[in-house]
């Protein structure tokens, strides 16, 4: 017992012999965890597959594996949408001119999209009301690489420059947006609307509206569905769940419309035309 | 509130202890200061950026999805005030060292030290992950990320950052708990033993929340596996240390016989209370851990309720209650006011044990029966999972109750401001003294030289490839989900 009893700091010795045990002691145990987790538990694990321990301890640290590489395809891959939204894309759709958009669409849409953005033919075009810039130069941008196939503008858009496609976008998108609520609709079914807000927990399908919805913070260029012609939303689902539209990333439409059933497609938003 | 408030609290508890234990003023207040406002701006960045729904992306990210740049940016600064925290926690270490050679640091500064030595290290896994590869996805410089490299990253913080938020509760186990009930710390080398075990085996084990991820080889996973083992050794280090320090005061108080010391507590004293019930919780939170942790039995309950039952157990009970009891007992001398109402503290603590105990058991039970956790909605009228209901409102009672504990404990802070009949404190804050104090502490155990070389080594050995991998093996890439707007 010192006499002062205030505790003190060991001697310089004692110091040293206690660091030189403890630095042995951890890397004895390092050591030890060491081969326990590359050498004996691969070399036993390997035994009971028939694994030679070379190949067993090679597998414990990443390497060989898989054992056998998969066949590399010579195809080139070819990704769902070259739409990228970085930086450069975001702000030049942003700044589209929506004058020269105007000019434009009054030119070359105008036979089919009505410069009012509905349809001369709600049958099989859509409307352009509503839908965010992102949205349209998405779907324009996909068409001209020929990502979404749509017979009837390819032509006129291998005519255009990318300013073209960000000047209809923010013509298309600065029109008063139409917006039609579906639950105003008596004709909808009981089913469609559950789908639509609640989605189906046992089929895994999340809500039409976590994403459709422009508050939601979907994928940006996800399209506005309220104010959408009913014959062209049920045409296009058909056509995700047939793969046949399949310019969606990660397949997002693709599979959710292949979980519905056909009745279900029919009713979507089956709605009276405005 | 996983790195807010436990980001603040640990903070303003290491600058409470820096000047309490070491009797000496902060060094560079102004910084301290400065590091408050940068946590506070980073706050509101981050909590405006989730509730307008500009970062819906959680806890740990899941990239690729990618939030607004200001979400991140807010997490950064938060991260930055508390790297000037760490810095100001060391300098007054060393400040004091250098003042009062040839005399070991009080505990309770050595392991708040530690602490922010381990902090340290910690955030580098996270720093990384934002700076050089989530942020730049954010602003939209790049298109594509590596998941799995961001998943490795983050596991370096992972496990770490949870150290971090128990060290302060092991800090009032070690030093507040025995002189608040009366007695004195067992072994003062033991408790700086097992805040050193903490430093080296809290870091280089991350991968065991990876367990289930294809992009590690199993020999990476499994000794990070029994390095997460080896945790027991301080775990089991601090509860021997700590039931014997408390027996000491049941004995100094009268206690007798094999058990009798319990009773003999001073059970009303916050602080011994909290201390009983987190013990209480570690029991359960801790078995989970052992779980959990375990390669094999990991896939029985991985992503399940089960790991949510248990963060909550050993993180929001045994840690969460001792920072309630820890603000009790600092806050007379920051208020210079006696409590006004000891018993709505007790009150308090105990709605929490219970809450915690209630809503979490049947999560444990769930989810070892298969409910998935990160669900927003299940269908309970699928009759395989029909019977959860009951459970689950079982467990919302708990909830319940932990809201109007939070509630109490928000107003037991309040009611030192406001009610004027309670009577002064003049006392400052005391320390448990060592049953030993004479013991001589060698050097280092009274710095951290030593023990960050050992870090380095153990978390090169434990890292490097597992990083290293996704540069030569250059794996796909996904593509960024933007979930912004
Ligand atoms: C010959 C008629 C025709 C003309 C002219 C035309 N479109 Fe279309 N557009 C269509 C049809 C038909 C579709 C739907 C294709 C489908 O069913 O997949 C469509 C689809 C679109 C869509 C996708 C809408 C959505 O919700 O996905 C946009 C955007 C669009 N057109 C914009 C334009 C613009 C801009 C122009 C002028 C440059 C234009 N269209 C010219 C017929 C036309
Ligand atoms: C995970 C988000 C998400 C959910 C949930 C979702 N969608 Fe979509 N949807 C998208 C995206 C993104 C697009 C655009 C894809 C593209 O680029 O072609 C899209 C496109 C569509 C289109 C084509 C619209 C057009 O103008 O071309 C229809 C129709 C559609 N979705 C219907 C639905 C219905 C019905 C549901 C619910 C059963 C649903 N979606 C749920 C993300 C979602
Ligand atoms: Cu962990």
């Amino acid at each position: 017992m010192s006499t002062d009893n205030k505790p003190a700091t060991s001697t310089a010795e004692a110091s040293r012999a206690f660091a030189v045990t403890v630095s042995a002691a951890i890397f004895a145990i390092a050591v030890m965890v060491g081969l326990l987790g590359f050498v004996v538990m691969p070399v036993l694990e390997g035994q009971t597959t028939g694994l030679d321990s070379f190949t067993a301890i090679c597998r414990a640290f990443g390497i060989g594996i898989p054992a056998e590489q998969n066949a590399r395809s010579s195809k080139p891959s070819a990704p769902a949408s070259s739409t990228a939204w970085d930086s450069a894309t975001r702000n030049d759709v942003r700044r589209g001119d929506a004058a020269a958009g105007a000019a434009l669409a009054q030119d070359t849409c105008a036979a089919c999209h009505m410069p009012n953005g509905l349809s001369a033919d709600p049958a099989s075009v859509p409307s352009t009301t509503g839908l965010s810039a992102r949205a349209i130069y998405k779907q324009l941008h996909d068409m001209k690489r020929g990502e979404r196939v749509n017979e009837a503008m390819k032509g006129m858009l291998d005519e255009l420059t990318d300013q073209n496609l960000t000047d209809l976008a923010a013509y298309y998108s600065r029109l008063p947006r139409r917006n039609h609520d579906i639950r105003a609709y008596n004709e909808v079914t009981p089913n469609a609307v559950v789908l639509a807000t609640k989605g189906d927990v046992s089929r895994a399908l999340p809500a039409c509206e976590a994403c459709h919805n422009p508050t939601a913070g979907g994928p940006l260029e996800v399209p506005a569905l309220t104010g959408q012609y009913p014959a062209y939303i049920v045409t296009q689902l058909q056509a995700y769940a047939a793969g046949t539209r399949k310019n969606d990333l990660y397949g997002r439409m693709r599979r959710i419309a292949g979980k519905l059933t056909p009745a279900e497609i029919a009713a979507y938003y089956d709605a009276p035309r405005p | 509130m996983g790195y807010v408030l436990t980001t603040f609290f640990i903070m303003g508890f290491g600058y409470f202890v820096a000047e309490s234990a070491l009797r000496q003023p902060l060094p560079a207040p102004r910084l301290a200061w400065l590091g408050f406002i940068l946590g506070i701006v980073g706050t509101v960045m981050v909590v405006a950026t989730v509730l307008t729904g500009h970062a819906s992306v959680m806890f740990t990210f899941y990239p690729p999805l990618t939030a607004s740049p200001i979400f991140y940016l807010g997490l950064v600064l938060v991260v930055v005030g508390s790297w000037i925290w760490c810095v100001l926690m060391l300098v007054a270490m060393m400040r004091w060292k250098r003042a009062n050679p040839g005399q070991p640091v009080p505990l309770a500064m050595y392991a708040t030290a530690a602490n922010a030595v381990l902090w340290l290290w910690t955030t580098i896994g996270v720093a990384v992950e934002l700076l050089f590869v989530v942020i730049p996805a954010a602003f939209g410089w790049t298109q594509t990320v590596d998941v799995g490299l961001t998943r490795t990253l983050f596991s370096w913080t992972l496990h770490a950052i949870v150290y971090f938020w128990l060290i302060p509760a092991y800090i009032a186990f070690y030093t507040i708990a025995p002189q608040a009930a009366g007695g004195r710390l067992f072994s003062d080398l033991m408790a700086r033993a097992s805040f050193i075990l903490f430093l080296l085996c809290g870091l280089p084990v991350g991968l065991h929340h990876l367990f289930m991820d294809p992009e590690h080889s199993t020999g990476f996973k499994s000794i990070q596996m029994i390095l997460t083992v080896l945790v027991a050794v301080p775990t089991l280090l601090t509860v021997f240390t700590v039931t014997a320090s408390m027996e000491t005061a049941g004995r100094l108080r009268g206690g007798k016989g094999l058990f009798g010391w319990i009773g003999a507590l001073p059970w009303e004293r916050p602080m011994v209370l909290a201390t009983g019930l987190s013990f209480f919780m570690l029991w359960f939170g801790g078995f989970g851990g052992l779980i959990n942790m375990s390669y094999g039995m990991n896939a029985m309950v991985h992503n399940t309720s089960w790991v949510s039952a248990h963060f909550h157990m050993i993180f929001g009970g045994s840690v969460v209650i001792m920072y309630f009891a820890i603000a009790y007992h600092i806050w007379p001398s920051l208020a210079g006011r006696a409590a006004p109402s000891v018993a709505l503290q007790r009150i308090q603590l105990w709605l929490w044990a219970v809450g915690m105990m209630v809503m979490s058991m049947p999560w444990h039970w769930l989810g070892l029966n298969g409910q998935v956790r990160r669900v927003a909605q299940f269908d309970y009228a699928d009759p395989s999972m029909s019977w959860w209901t009951p459970w689950m409102a079982v467990s919302l009672a708990g909830g319940f109750v932990l809201v109007v504990s939070a509630a109490l404990f928000i107003w037991n802070l309040v009611s030192f401001h406001v009610e004027r009949s309670a009577g002064v404190y003049p006392a400052p804050v005391k320390y448990a003294t060592a049953l030993h104090p004479d013991q001589p502490v060698p050097a280092a155990l009274n710095g951290f030289a030593l023990w960050n070389v050992f870090v380095l080594i153990l978390m090169a050995a434990a890292y490097s490839y597992p990083i290293a991998q996704f540069f030569i093996l250059n794996p796909p890439q996904a593509v960024v989900h933007r979930v912004d707007r």
